[in-house]
């Protein structure tokens, strides 16, 4: 034995050793791991697929809604939770559902809307139902997405008068929301993940099925003969000008009275009425308003942002006359309605 | 140290930082994200390709809804999101080199989709318009009541709107609101239709201009350009950041090798250490555990209590580990060492020094135990001892053995310093390493000063005579580990003087190798002159006693001569014609004489033994031969008184023996002597037999009895008839004469020889003498071997009045195989002859004593051969005495064999053998049986004899035995007679004037050495003291004899010398009988004729010629056994080879010259062979 080499690793000097060369080891090991979890992050993602939202583009003026969404059902369950949860609201007095009731074509047929402690609200509250096919949110179109949108009621004062730090506070209390959440999201309650869910739960209210819808996948027996003639009427007066695409509407915006003075007619000019200069601030955006959706049109009455249209027909003459520069023939002023009510679809296999 | 490992651990963690660092860095290009990136580039460009074609397609009426449009622009939207979140690096970072580009970029789309929005808008408004207008013209054309002229406006501003719709020209503009003012400005203008009509044409030809002109703005918004300057400048960034990334990967790379290399040597220099450390430890625990098996350890700590201890701790100090552990070694303090010498421990081992000593410690129970002590101190980082590590070795037994030692050394000094000699000891160097005081004084050297030095070069530098004496040749060196002592060293003191010293001196070994030397002397200078006086007192004794001795012996000469011829004379002049008066008288001059000479004798062996001068022989001799020789010498006597004088040998002793039969035979015969003297009637039995137990296997002990049954001693008188000069009675003396020395020399005799005499007597019955003495026991094969096997089965009549001699015959006869049938008389023996006939089963041998008292042997025969008719049966007659008569009587009655009482055992055997023919079946020849015959060979005999008397004495007593005897007066003239005449024998008088018997011999071997031959010699003088033979022998002669000259001993004398030329004539002839012996010397042989070679080969010639005619003559005279002739023929023959140097050759016929009774014939050939090839030979040289 050398005494040399026995010192050496003697001591203090021996655990030092062991010390240094064990935590380098494990340093080393933690950047391999590291290194080996990115490269596998990104050759899961290598493909380099953008993932870019592809959606089924037609060229026709109309297409029938999916019968089925593909979505996160724990989700959407979380969501419908949520969405009917009063505790979103301030005093813990009003929920999503409160305004935009299912039973109801998703509106409330309220001209304006009530929330907390009474307030009335300045605009017609627009049908949840297939809100996800509209390319902006609001009448206006000041939220992008459904998402953004949901912050909108929540921190209205005249909505639900909350904020997220109390909502998530709120919610924090109940345990099957911390356990519902803690199984979807890793982060637990946070605002984000309550818009998620219930932007995901509100794209999941889709109604298919409609009598259009079916006309439109070739069932032509599905709409009466007034029916057909009235989609025709609808075509050809230029109403499909605006309300085209797959929400028939809500894909782009329109100046409330193109042919004539509308709100001049009405009177009594709010700052709603603005519409998108409320937005933009721009010019030729003033009284623009999103091109809402004619789908279960006929269960979301009253009309236009303003809710000062009670009827069906009453909204078709409007239209007519402001938009169009025209009077239209009560004949083809019903059957243009017989068309539109033809676009009623299906909640969970229930007719709105 | 501290500090040390503060570095390293800082060194290893700013490492640590670095590669975290490193691997940041090169982390943060992302290959990946590149790929994505431009990916992102590429879709937004062919996503805006396609917005801008759904755009033209809306117009144009092919795309019906915006939904594609709004999709295209959620497409772009997305991709700036996501180029926006994942690389905002490039894009975000106000430092990217892409920053302002991509804002500009962010903004061209967002005024671009503000634009669409403008587009959709007013495209939806234009479509529905130019659906609307024609229908509206319709409405208006079938309303009746409309002019023509408005009927032709509508018909032109339709084409022209419709034409504008396509090719929008300012002209058609202008034209169609000419048209419609016109039309305005009819009959017709309140009608809501045309209003409604204007309204749209309004809207197609606003509308028109405004959404081509936002087409073109949409399509040619700078999108393309700004998003692949982005690209451009994003991609600048990303290589610029790559090639970055790459070198700190390098560096990454590299110092990962780095570092791993580093933890690879670590880990092999730790596992190496570890096991390095495993091993010492195991090496550690053996050590530890041989410590502990051998030694006693324990541990204390700095304030010196004990911490740990082993069990031999608790072992030996009894103590056990609880009531040591925390205490302090003073516990075992024994009181024994001073204060001092543990503060001096105390200082040693506190200034971290090893300290070792042997401590004296007490036990539990008070006993003590010492050790050798190790206490190694074990320092702390500060340099101050922290721990003491003893071990200790139980060292008691060996302190116990010090003692011991040190007190037995106390003790031999002592007893070297009471000694009263010097004593010194030197090393194997020769180094002195001790001395005693008596050295010291002795010496005069201090002890101090001369141990350590060379003792010989010191003390021992002289011889006795002054010389200087070397190391080398130092006889006091005791290497041959013998115990030496002399007297004749000197030594020398320091001052140089020299005195004598008596030394011993004993070499010291240790397992054989030598240590050293002990001397112990005194200083013998008093003693040496006490001894050179009495060195020349005795000398003078000694001459005293030489004078005393010679005178002694010359007066026995001086006497012994006068007597030798009284007697001498006496026995011739009885053997002459006297009358009865004058041989009385003679008879008894003879008688006295005799007397007188025995006198004489007996007082001369006495005078030799009470001298110590009575040398004692160690011969083999036959006890048998010796026994009936000595009986029969005596037998005459005895018969002569009417005594049987028996002789019974116990058949167990063997017959040859190692002893001195001549004293054995002196002392037989004096007992025997007295026997006859004081038995008047009955028998005298002498008997020999084998005591139980020999001393060893080379002796037995022999016990001889005479028993007589004589007058008897009385036991008053049983020792003193031992003692010199006494007789049983003083009466005796004067009844039966002697000089009572005869049991006086008998007793010192048999004690010389280790034995003893003692006698059983009662008054009136009988005497019986014991001697009991010591005989070598002979080599087996000189032991004479019987034959009986034809003798099985004899039967035998044996007969004898005398029971005992009846019984030892019958003895001897059984033990042969015989079967003897004992009668004690003569009538008896007729009786059994007559039975046996009878039955048939004969006597095939009888054995009779001749004289019986009724009916004698003689008679017996007689009657045997005349009634019984039995004439063939071999006859053995025991005659008593050597009686012409009976022998004669034997003779006539034609008896075989008669054989003389007492007879040995070989006597009977041998008369048996030759009765019953069976000679040839004798016992084997043994060496000392030939000799002369006695009576039988005439000798010619030269007398060397200056004494008148003797002359004439020898001469008549020779004669007499029918020798022919010349004399010579003096030594030279016996030499000249010897070399003139052919004698067998020279008996030579050893004192004689001119040349004495010495010088005469002395002469003659010298001729015979030259001369070859060799002439019997033998000394004779009056001188019987010891050593007069062995002077003769030394002086050349053969044998020797006393005067006066006895023919028995001269007989035994030459038979004597006899057997031991034949010895040397056997040898010689075993030698001869080897073909190269004959070896003929030319050079030799002409040396003998002064080189002559004409002599020689004359010589030669006259042999050639001579030696077939001699060797003939030889060989008759060996054939017809004339002596006479043998001698001459091979003298003659001898002579002749003498002049050709062939002393081999020569000795052949010389032993035929000499002894021509032995191996006669063989002998005989030999020489014929011999001549032969000599023959041969000196043709060849000559």
């Amino acid at each position: 034995m050398k005494i040399s080499k026995f010192e050496i690793v003697s001591g203090n000097k021996f655990r030092t050793a062991w010390i240094t060369a064990g935590s380098a080891l494990v340093v080393l090991l933690l950047l391999a791991a590291w290194w080996l979890h990115k490269q596998q992050q990104h050759s899961e993602t290598l493909p380099g697929q953008s993932a870019i939202p592809e959606i089924e583009e037609h060229a026709g003026m109309v297409q029938p809604l999916p019968e089925l969404v593909k979505l996160n059902q724990d989700k959407v369950s979380l969501g419908a939770r949520l969405f009917q949860d009063t505790r979103l609201s301030g005093d813990n007095s009003i929920s999503c559902l409160s305004c935009h009731d299912l039973g109801k074509g998703g509106v409330d047929h309220r001209v304006h809307s009530i929330g907390v402690k009474g307030a009335e609200g300045n605009i017609n509250a627009p049908t949840v139902f297939n809100s996800g096919f509209n390319y902006v949110q609001f009448w206006d179109g000041r939220a992008a997405t459904l998402e953004e949108q949901i912050d909108g009621p929540v921190n209205n004062p005249k909505e639900m008068a909350s904020s997220w730090p109390q909502v998530i506070a709120q919610l924090y209390e109940d345990k099957s929301y911390q356990q519902q959440f803690s199984k979807l999201y890793r982060d637990g309650i946070t605002a984000t993940n309550i818009k998620d869910a219930i932007a995901t739960f509100e794209h999941s209210l889709v109604t298919p099925n409609s009598r259009f819808d079916k006309f439109l996948r070739g069932d032509h027996a599905a709409l009466s003969e007034q029916e057909k003639n009235g989609f025709a009427l609808f075509k050809s007066y230029g109403c499909a000008s605006c309300h085209q695409g797959i929400n028939l509407g809500g894909n782009m915006f329109e100046k409330m009275g193109l042919m004539g003075d509308y709100f001049a007619s009405r009177g009594n000019l709010t700052e709603a009425d603005n519409g998108r200069f409320n937005v933009n601030h721009i010019a030729h955006s003033l009284h623009e308003f999103r091109v809402p959706s004619l789908r279960n049109v006929a269960r979301t009455a009253p009309y236009f942002h303003d809710g000062n249209t009670a009827t069906l027909q009453q909204a078709v003459i409007i239209m007519a006359q402001y938009q169009l520069g025209r009077a239209i023939p009560q004949n083809d002023i019903e059957a243009i309605c017989a068309f539109l009510e033809s676009l009623t679809g299906e909640y969970k296999g229930q007719a709105l | 140290m501290k500090l040390q490992n503060a570095l390293k651990i800082i060194g290893v963690v700013l490492i640590l930082f670095l590669l975290g660092l490193l691997f940041y860095l090169s982390s943060r290009v992302d290959a990946e994200l590149h790929v994505r990136t431009t990916e992102r580039f590429r879709q937004l460009k062919q996503v805006d390709g396609m917005l801008n074609e759904y755009v033209l397609q809306s117009r144009l009426g092919i795309l019906e809804n915006y939904d594609a449009i709004n999709h295209r622009q959620q497409q772009i939207q997305f991709l700036l999101d996501e180029l926006e979140r994942e690389a905002p690096q490039y894009f975000v970072a106000p430092t990217a080199h892409a920053h302002t580009a991509f804002i500009n970029y962010l903004k061209v789309h967002r005024d671009k989709a503000e634009l669409l929005e403008i587009f959709k808008s007013h495209n939806a408004v234009l479509k529905n318009s130019l659906r609307y207008f024609p229908i509206a013209v319709n409405d208006l054309l079938n309303r009746r009541g409309l002019g023509a002229q408005s009927n032709q406006l509508l018909h032109d501003l339709l084409d022209d709107v419709l034409i504008y719709n396509h090719v929008p020209t300012e002209e058609r503009k202008r034209s169609i609101r000419t048209d419609l003012a016109h039309l305005l400005q009819s009959e017709h203008k309140e009608l809501p239709a045309l209003q409604g009509l204007a309204k749209h044409i309004d809207v197609i030809l606003e509308h028109q201009q405004e959404v081509s002109e936002q087409i073109l703005q949409i399509t040619l918004a700078p999108t393309r350009a700004n998003g692949d300057e982005l690209f451009h400048l994003y991609n600048q960034q990303f290589v610029q950041e790559e090639r970055q990334a790459n070198l700190y990967k390098a560096l990454l790379t590299l110092s990962s090798i780095l570092l791993l290399a580093y933890v690879a040597w670590m880990l092999a220099r730790l596992n190496y250490a570890r096991i390095e450390l495993k091993r010492s430890l195991t090496e550690l625990e053996f050590q530890k555990f041989a410590l502990d098996q051998h030694s006693i350890v324990s541990i204390a700590d700095s304030k010196g209590r004990i911490i740990y201890t082993n069990d031999k701790f608790s072992e030996i100090s009894l103590y056990s580990r609880e009531e040591l552990l925390g205490q302090d070694h003073r516990l075992l303090n024994s009181g024994h060492h001073s204060p001092e010498f543990f503060q001096e421990m105390w200082r040693a081992i506190s200034s971290g020094k090893v300290w070792r000593g042997e401590i004296k410690n007490r036990r539990k129970d008070g006993g003590y135990y010492w050790v050798n002590s190790t206490i190694v101190p074990f320092m702390d980082e500060s340099g101050l001892p922290s721990r003491y590590v003893s071990i200790r070795t139980d060292i008691t037994e060996r302190k116990a053995m010090d003692q011991k030692m040190a007190e037995q050394r106390a003790f031999y000094e002592r007893i070297t310093e009471t000694l009263g000699e010097g004593l010194y000891v030197q090393d194997e160097n020769g180094l002195c390493t001790y001395m005693n005081s008596e050295a010291e004084r002795l010496l005069d050297w201090s002890r101090a000063e001369f141990i350590g030095r060379p003792v010989h070069d010191t003390i021992h530098t002289l011889n006795a005579d002054g010389s200087p004496l070397l190391a080398k040749d130092c006889p006091i060196n005791g290497l041959t580990g013998q115990r030496m002592s002399s007297e004749d060293q000197v030594f020398v003191r320091r001052n140089g003087s020299i005195f004598p010293v008596g030394l011993v001196s004993q070499g010291i070994f240790l397992n054989g190798k030598y240590q050293g030397l002990v001397v112990a002397f005194q200083d013998i200078t008093l003693r040496k002159q006490t001894e050179d006086a009495m060195s020349q007192a005795k000398n003078a004794a000694e001459e005293a006693n030489r004078a005393k001795s010679d005178f002694l012996a010359n007066m026995s000469h001086e006497i012994r001569t006068p007597m030798n011829g009284i007697i001498g004379m006496t026995e011739l002049a009885l053997d002459t014609e006297l009358d009865a008066e004058q041989r009385e008288y003679l008879s008894l001059v003879k008688t006295s004489a005799n007397a007188l000479l025995t006198i004489v004798n007996d007082i001369l062996d006495f005078s030799k033994i009470e001298a110590g001068k009575m040398n004692l022989e160690q011969i083999e001799f036959s006890l048998l031969d010796m026994l009936s020789e000595t009986t029969r010498s005596v037998a005459l006597r005895a018969h002569q008184k009417g005594l049987e004088l028996l002789l019974d040998v116990d058949s167990g002793i063997p017959e040859i023996l190692i002893g001195d039969p001549g004293r054995l035979r002196q002392v037989l015969v004096n007992l025997i002597g007295n026997a006859i003297k004081f038995t008047h009637e009955g028998e005298i039995v002498v008997k020999a037999s084998l005591a139980a137990t020999p001393p060893n296997k080379d002796q037995l002990v022999l016990h001889i009895s005479v028993r007589d049954t004589g007058i008897g001693i009385s036991e008053e008188k049983f020792q003193a008839i031992f003692d010199s000069f006494s007789q049983a009675d003083t009466s005796t003396t004067r009844q039966y004469g002697g000089t009572g020395l005869g049991l006086t020399i008998s007793a010192r005799l048999v004690e010389l020889t280790g034995g003893r005499i003692w006698l059983e007597s009662t008054v009136g019955t009988g005497t019986t003498f014991f001697i009991e003495i010591v005989l070598g026991r002979a080599n087996e094969s000189v032991q004479p071997q019987y034959v009986t096997e034809p003798l099985h089965n004899l039967h035998v009549l044996v007969v004898d009045d005398n029971a005992t001699n009846l019984a030892i015959t019958a003895d001897l006869l059984r033990r042969w195989g015989m079967r003897p049938h004992e009668v004690s008389g003569g009538k008896q023996a007729i009786a059994a002859l007559e039975s046996a006939s009878r039955s048939g089963d004969a006597y095939q041998l009888l054995l009779l004593d001749a004289r019986m008292p009724d009916t004698d042997g003689f008679t017996v025969v007689e009657q045997m051969r005349n009634r019984l008719h039995v004439q063939t049966t071999p006859i053995m007659m025991l005659t008593s005495e050597e009686q012409h008569d009976e022998v004669s009587h034997c003779r006539e009655l034609d008896i075989s064999a008669h054989i003389l009482k007492p007879f040995s055992q070989s006597d009977l055997f041998d008369a048996i053998m030759d009765t019953l023919g069976l000679s040839e079946l004798e016992r084997p020849p043994s060496a000392n049986r030939h000799g002369f015959q006695r009576n039988k060979h005439k000798l010619n005999v030269l007398l060397a004899e200056d004494n008148s008397v003797g002359q004439i004495l020898a001469s008549r007593l020779l004669q007499k035995f029918g020798h022919i005897v010349d004399v010579a007066d003096n030594g030279l003239i016996v030499v000249e007679k010897w070399k003139h005449g052919q004698y067998d024998l020279i008996l030579m008088d050893v004192d004689m004037p001119e040349l004495n018997g010495y010088g005469a011999t002395a002469r003659i071997r010298e001729f015979e050495r030259q001369h070859g031959g060799h002439i019997i010699i033998i000394g004779l003088t009056a001188h019987v003291m010891q050593g007069s033979r062995e002077e003769c022998l030394a002086a050349g002669m053969d044998g020797y004899l006393s005067k006066p000259i006895d023919t028995d001993a001269l007989w035994n004398e030459l038979e004597t010398i006899a057997s031991s030329e034949v010895r040397q004539m056997q040898e010689i002839q075993e030698m001869s009988q080897k073909p190269e012996t004959h070896s003929f010397d030319l050079n030799q042989a002409l040396a003998f004729m002064d080189n002559d070679m004409e002599l020689f080969r004359e010589m030669v010639r006259i042999y050639l010629a001579d030696y077939p005619a001699y060797l003939e003559n030889l060989g008759s005279a060996i054939t017809v056994k004339d002596s006479e002739k043998i001698r001459y023929f091979s003298h003659t023959i001898k002579g002749m080879l003498s002049v050709f140097a062939v002393p081999a050759i020569a000795a052949i016929a010389e032993q035929i010259e000499l002894q021509p009774q032995i191996h006669l014939e063989k002998n005989f050939a030999d020489l014929q062979n011999a001549l032969i090839w000599l023959a041969d030979t000196l043709q060849n040289s000559a």
